[in-house]
């Protein structure tokens, strides 16, 4: 197998949650709402999921258990910002806050337990093709699982009269009251479905990736998350992209201390967030130009001179 | 029979605050019995942790100092419509700037040590902050984003030295630098068993400082214009770009005294561990306390309580410590959501 | 479809909009409904349209009566309407905003399926590509496409809303071209207007409102022009009290190759002057860079290129700009958000400009009573100092930001439709205080779409095409005509 997609291969690997958070954010934010609670989500996600997994022994049972732990906790944002009306940003904070605390506190008892994740696949039929079977066979079905829902998403937000009506209630909420629809109602759709996929996103990352429970263990993935997807312009098929560019950064730092490179791994784990973040900057002023950003949003970005 | 205005005004400012905490104390108690504690006695813990003898209120204290100013930190920047969540970061690269300093020159004298430690801390500290200013000012990049991931890269930033070129071999595989030296440190104060030290009545003075700047000076009208409608400030001759980096600068600098402080008076040592999330805890005082500049001074305190008797209850009722970060949410989401139900309700 | 209107009447608080108005609208017909700003047009179709609630009133759709609640009452009852404000989304492409609203829309969006839906976009309006975002169409082709999206809805009553008043001569005469068609298909069509061309141009009979009542109902065929303007205005006298001579001579404000970058267009090389007492006058269609030219001039916008000066001395360059400089009076569009912080009192929007040069701390007692002796003499309501001016309506907040930005003597003003959302007694003080600056000595740059106001009191027009100016005109040598062909973009001959 090539270096490159050896490389490639580990990137995906850990792409796949922040792809998956990407993604769920780019759905929950093309209805004009942002939700910082990501992160607490893909912390909930992750707990449920590898909670269900030690109990269950099935990775696909983790799995599920960690979308609808996300999805349950995202009912809380849609509570504080769509019935109350508080602030969207500070209503996400207090979702990742309490995500945070909930995930940490009944994680306690998780912390150095082991789970058998997904069988592997390197020694299936797949892994014996010419050229590209090794790099299939590298990659789990969590991946699998990604690439099969961002096609559906990407086909279906695109292409379909309820993808037209949920990018519109994004757009302009007076247009979709207009049509005699409510936009309070597909915002909690894309409330629901970001949790369901954040969480989902979170569990990848525990019961799938690296098979261990530590608190706050996403590390920051989620509010990358949120950040990916205005590099990604609110695109969906630029939801894998944009996570490779953190795969890739994570991937390379993990390359770069195998080798034996005399650079402090605490140094090279800044990468996946100075790579990202100088990405971020770049594309900033881009994904401000007409028509990238649903317009609902730009309330929450407003204040600029 | 005509309620009096004076008792109507102190209703409507007592409501919120008094309807989030009964919301918050339901909603807390349903947590402790739901996990098998009995809230009443949780709650008798959690006050005698806090503040039940000399050696908890030093304790509380010691916790108090971070959180008012990463509190202060939060609320300045509101103050201008941002929303920044890097206090964290911004304590982080204080007390990492701030070590230098007693690095370089470890048998300084005090009186050269300590203006130089804060000085560089409160360098730091700005530096932190300035960065989301001046990419918000000068490209438009959402501050709440890039301050809460400055936040990791300052904690990697502080491992990277403790584990790597400041760790002092003597510490035996424990990732720290040496111990501060006497000089390095902020001067004691003590009364009746409570200790503590100058950084804490400084702090004080300073959320008063602010409050009056902010609440009766031209500035404080100038921060408020410019969250209201920046277009229109100019108009009024106040320029956003030149504030929003000064407010973020000045917010680091804050914070960053927090870090300094942590590092020299309470652990001794710069290591990962610095903040036990004290700026987030901040970011949850300030917004509690509707950015009010006079009112963070008691929700510190309050909080501060709250994080000691955490450490207490881990001993004494076998909960884990993260129960404290549930409590804090809770009570963030209780405020949150009766301030936001009251103006709803108000409107209608 | 015939439909009737039997005494509608509406009130909003103290003001009667619409007084017992009866109508009749016929199958096939094309109906003016004419009137000045407030005359209770708009309110009287809004009704039909559901989209206000009458008092009191009865709409009768062939004979029977009906209710309609909602506007998608009215959609079901075939009754469409065509606003001011488009409803289209810009992100969106034509294909999909005709999608969106589209009754049977297919579940699925597959290249072959939006057949039926863009069926009436070829028949109206064959120049537009369905795939374009509505953002890069031009007022006129939004237009079209909003029309088609009402029409795609089964609509056999057609109401526009003052259509023409956003669009170029030319693009007009293409609308009217449209309404015609419309009628001969048997639709029926209102239009809203306060232009004798439009009632020219494709009406089949027109109705005349003011103050909230029907004046009149005539046959167009043959009217007296002269007699339905004095129907429409009545012959109160409304006309400012100042008129005004120019100190000629003395060049007080000039712009220098003026050149910046805005959102939808750039200003190219605008070279004007304007002389001490002199009033300038902009006119244009709107959209042509207006608010980037008011902007530019009170340094609000980045400047390309250029300078503004005020007495020979630079105001305004690429490299500095002064928005707070006190000799400037600037009266900005859309006063909520432009011209003052929504959530802050009136006192401190009333004390706004020299804010920066104030002491640290400001004696708030005197900025107090300041604001209650302006809000008084510019007729504020309600007069409290203390209240968010966002809660102010429409016409009070233009008055609170007159008051800032007139009591004071400037040396030049930016005015930007001054007497928008105003009734004609409240605009005449505007004009008055306008015109009271410029003769202090003050150069006036009067940014206005209504021609007549324009020709009776400004000295000069200047015509603003695509970000140029096309012309300028002193207003005794020019007329409609001219000024129209300026406006769409022809060269002075």
């Amino acid at each position: 197998m090539s270096a490159m997609l050896g490389l490639l291969s580990v990137a995906l690997l850990t792409a796949t949650p922040v792809w998956l958070a990407t993604l769920g954010e780019t759905l929950t934010q093309r209805t004009g709402v942002i939700n910082l609670g990501v992160e607490g989500q893909m912390l909930v996600g992750a707990a449920a999921g590898f909670a269900a997994t030690y109990l269950s022994g099935n990775p696909w049972l983790g799995l599920l258990a960690g979308a609808l732990a996300g999805m349950a906790l995202s009912c809380l944002h849609a509570l504080l910002c769509l019935v109350l009306g508080v602030n969207q940003i500070a209503s996400g904070l207090a979702v990742l806050f309490l995500g945070n605390g909930l995930s940490s506190f009944y994680g306690t008892t998780l912390v150095d337990k082991q789970i058998t994740g997904f069988h592997s696949l390197t020694h299936s039929a797949a892994a014996r093709w010419p050229v590209v079977g090794q790099f299939i066979a590298e990659l789990t079905p969590s991946v699998y699982l990604a690439f099969a829902l961002w096609l559906a998403c990407a086909v279906l937000l695109l292409r379909t009269q309820a993808g037209l009506v949920w990018r519109a209630s994004g757009e302009s909420a007076d247009a979709l009251r207009m049509l005699g629809k409510s936009p309070a109602r597909w915002r909690l759709a894309g409330i629901l479905v970001g949790g369901l996929f954040t969480g989902l996103a979170g569990a990848a990352l525990s019961v799938d990736y690296t098979r261990t429970w530590v608190a706050q263990m996403t590390a920051g993935r989620g509010l990358l998350a949120v950040g990916l997807v205005i590099v990604a312009r609110w695109n969906p098929w630029l939801a894998l992209p944009v996570a490779l560019i953190y795969g890739l950064a994570e991937a390379l730092a993990l390359r770069l201390q195998s080798l034996g490179m005399n650079v402090s791994p605490y140094l090279l784990g800044t990468l996946p967030y100075l790579v990202p973040l100088i990405v971020l900057l770049l594309s900033y002023r881009a994904s401000r130009r007409r028509g990238a950003m649903p317009q609902e949003l730009s309330g929450v970005f407003r204040g600029m001179a | 029979m005509k309620n009096s205005p004076i008792l109507t005004l102190l209703a409507d400012r007592l409501m919120v605050p008094l309807l989030g905490t009964t919301v918050f104390i339901a909603l807390a108690a349903a947590f402790f019995h739901f996990n098998g504690y009995p809230p009443g006695k949780i709650f008798v813990q959690i006050l005698k942790g806090a503040f039940g003898d000399a050696f908890s209120i030093t304790t509380t204290l010691g916790k108090t100092l971070p959180i008012l100013l990463c509190a202060l930190a939060t609320a300045l920047p509101a103050r201008m419509g941002l929303i920044s969540v890097g206090a964290e970061g911004q304590l982080y690269f204080g007390a990492l700037a701030g070590t230098a300093a007693v690095l370089a020159h470890p048998e300084a004298s005090a009186w050269l040590m300590l203006p130089a430690m804060l000085a560089l801390a409160l360098l730091g500290g700005a530096l932190w902050g300035a960065i989301p200013g001046v990419l918000r000012a000068a490209l438009g990049v959402n501050e709440t984003i890039v301050t809460i991931l400055l936040n990791y890269l300052a904690i990697k930033l502080v491992e990277y030295a403790v584990y790597g070129p400041w760790k002092d071999p003597s510490n035996l595989g424990w990732p720290a630098t040496m111990a501060f030296p006497g000089t390095a440190q902020f001067p004691a104060i003590a009364c009746d068993g409570v200790a503590s030290n100058w950084a804490l009545p400084f702090a004080v003075v300073l959320a008063l400082a602010l409050f009056v700047l902010v609440e009766k000076s031209r500035l404080g009208s100038a921060l408020a214009l410019l969250r209201s409608n920046p277009r229109v400030a100019r108009l009024a001759g106040i320029r956003y770009a030149p504030h929003c980096i000064a407010v973020m600068a000045l917010a680091g600098m804050l914070a960053g005294l927090a870090g300094i402080v942590q590092a020299a008076n309470v652990q001794n040592h710069l290591q990962p561990d610095l903040s036990s999330g004290y700026g987030y805890v901040g970011f949850l005082v300030a917004w509690l306390a509707g950015q009010s500049f006079l009112r963070i001074i008691p929700l510190a305190l309050v909080m501060g309580g709250l994080l000691s008797a955490a450490d207490a209850l881990q001993l004494f009722a076998q909960l884990p410590y993260a129960n404290t970060l549930v409590l804090q949410a809770l009570l963030f989401i209780s405020v949150l959501g009766v301030g936001a139900a009251r103006s709803k309700w108000r409107r209608a | 479809m015939q439909l009737e209107l039997v005494s509608v009447t509406k009130r909003f608080g103290q003001t009667l909009a619409n007084d017992a108005v009866s109508l009749f609208i016929g199958a096939g017909e094309v109906l003016a409904l004419l009137g000045e700003n407030g005359a209770g047009k708009s309110t009287l179709m809004k009704c039909l349209y559901g989209y206000y609630r009458m008092d009191s009133g009865q709409i009768l759709l062939d004979g029977r009566a009906v209710s309609i609640a909602s506007p998608r009452d009215a959609m079901r009852l075939g009754i469409g309407m065509v606003f001011q404000q488009f409803s289209l989304i810009p992100a969106l492409t034509v294909r999909e905003n005709l999608l969106l609203a589209y009754p049977q829309a297919p579940a699925w969006h597959g290249r072959a399926n939006s057949a039926a839906i863009l069926r009436l976009l070829g028949e109206f309006a064959p120049d537009i590509a369905a795939d374009t975002p509505v953002a890069e169409l031009s007022v006129g082709q939004k237009q079209q496409v909003e029309l088609v999206k009402v029409l795609n809805q089964q609509a056999r009553l057609v109401i526009l809303d003052e259509p023409t008043s956003v669009l170029a001569p030319e693009e007009a005469q293409r609308l009217h071209g449209i309404i015609r068609q419309l009628a001969a298909t048997g639709r029926s069509v209102v239009i809203i207007t306060h232009k004798l061309e439009d009632v020219r141009a494709c009406a089949q009979r027109v109705a005349v409102m003011r103050g909230g009542r029907l004046a009149a109902e005539v046959k167009e065929t043959g009217v007296d022009e002269r007699r339905l303007v004095e129907l429409m205005v009545g012959t109160a006298d409304v006309a400012p009290a100042v008129a005004v001579l120019p100190q000629s001579g003395i060049t007080r404000l000039e712009l220098r190759k003026l050149s910046c970058r805005g959102e939808a267009l750039n200003l190219r090389g605008i070279d004007l002057q304007i002389a001490a007492g002199e009033i300038l006058g902009v006119a244009g269609v709107s959209g042509n860079g207006q608010d980037l030219l008011a902007d530019a001039v009170s340094g609000l916008a980045a400047l390309d290129e250029g300078e503004v000066l005020l007495d020979g001395e630079l105001l305004q360059g690429p490299v500095t700009r002064h928005p707070d400089d006190p000799r400037l009076g600037y009266i900005p569009e859309y006063p909520l958000k432009n011209a003052v912080a929504a959530e802050m009192s009136n006192s401190l929007n009333l004390a706004l400009r020299g804010l920066a040069r104030d002491p640290l701390f400001p004696d708030r007692q005197r900025r107090w009573s300041r604001a209650e002796d302006l809000m008084e003499a510019y007729d504020v309501r309600p007069r409290d100092p203390g209240l968010a001016s966002g809660r102010l309506s429409g016409g009070n907040l233009q008055k609170l930001v007159i008051a800032r930005e007139l009591s004071q003597p400037r040396r030049a003003v930016v005015a930007c439709y001054p007497t928008m959302g105003l009734d004609l007694q409240a605009a005449r003080a505007v004009y008055e205080a306008l015109f009271r600056q410029a003769e202090e000595g003050a150069a006036i740059l009067w940014i206005s779409e209504d021609l007549d106001d324009l020709l009776s009191y400004a000295h000069r027009i200047a015509v603003l095409y695509h970000g140029r100016v096309a012309g300028v005109l002193p207003a005794a040598q020019a007329d409609r005509t001219h000024l129209g062909q300026l406006m769409a973009g022809g060269r002075l001959s």
